[in-house]
């Protein structure tokens, strides 16, 4: 008996590229790809909502900041009525004669340092502190005649 | 299940490479942006220690002042 010898049927598939169909690129281990894709999605979300938070403590901090220069106001007022009491009382003392000052007429009358302007934040600061580095001098110039 | 491969097409493709440079290029905004609050953060608490002196020494002299007013020299 003739052995039947089997060929396997191996069909050749032609693959004929047409025009204008669309070229793909294999992705290496999507699975790892996809779970690091979500990974990092996840991740930023977690920022976010980090952010969220230290938004709230900041808010927080810029209250806080706000008392304290309340504070710091309050105490330069107190200390300033602390001045004024002890000029007074200095007054009723025998002091020297007064040296007379003529104040030329061209200076504008001091304004108070913290004398709401009404205008934008950024030039208000920069008014407040022009008038707080002004008070600063003056007290330095005092600060240097009591030597 | 066979795990299928996963193919993308071209056209997305270069997308996609275009979107990862944009967002390495955002990581590092977002690199600088984090180093400059932390400089920013560093400058602040130097702030806080200079107001924590000062307070110190303001302190200082306020006691001196309630110490005098308390004990004055003749009345």
């Amino acid at each position: 008996m003739a052995k039947k010898t089997t060929r396997k049927k191996v069909t050749k598939k032609k693959v004929t590229k047409k025009k204008g169909e669309p070229l793909y690129v294999g992705v290496v281990e999507p699975e790892t790809l996809r779970k690091d894709i979500l990974e990092s999605v996840r991740e930023l979300i977690q920022f976010l909502q980090s952010y969220e938070q230290f938004k709230k403590l900041k808010d927080e901090k810029n209250r806080t900041l706000a008392i304290l220069k309340s504070d710091v106001k309050d105490i330069k007022s107190e200390v300033e009525k602390l001045k004024m009491y002890l000029k007074k009382s200095a007054a009723s003392l025998p002091a020297p004669a007064p040296i007379k000052k003529s104040i030329p007429k061209e200076i504008e009358p001091q304004k108070d340092s913290f004398e709401e302007v009404r205008t934008s934040p950024v030039s208000r600061r920069s008014n407040e502190l022009a008038a707080l580095e002004q008070e600063l001098g003056e007290i330095e110039k005092k600060l240097g005649t009591l030597g | 299940m066979e795990k299928m491969p996963v193919f993308v097409k071209v056209d997305e493709y270069k997308d996609i490479l275009s979107t990862m440079e944009t967002i390495k290029a955002k990581m590092q905004d977002a690199r600088n942006t984090i180093r400059k609050l932390g400089e920013l953060k560093n400058e602040e608490d130097s702030q806080i220690q200079t107001w924590q002196s000062a307070l110190v020494e303001i302190e200082k002299k306020i006691q001196f002042i309630d110490q005098s007013l308390h004990e004055p020299e003749s009345v």
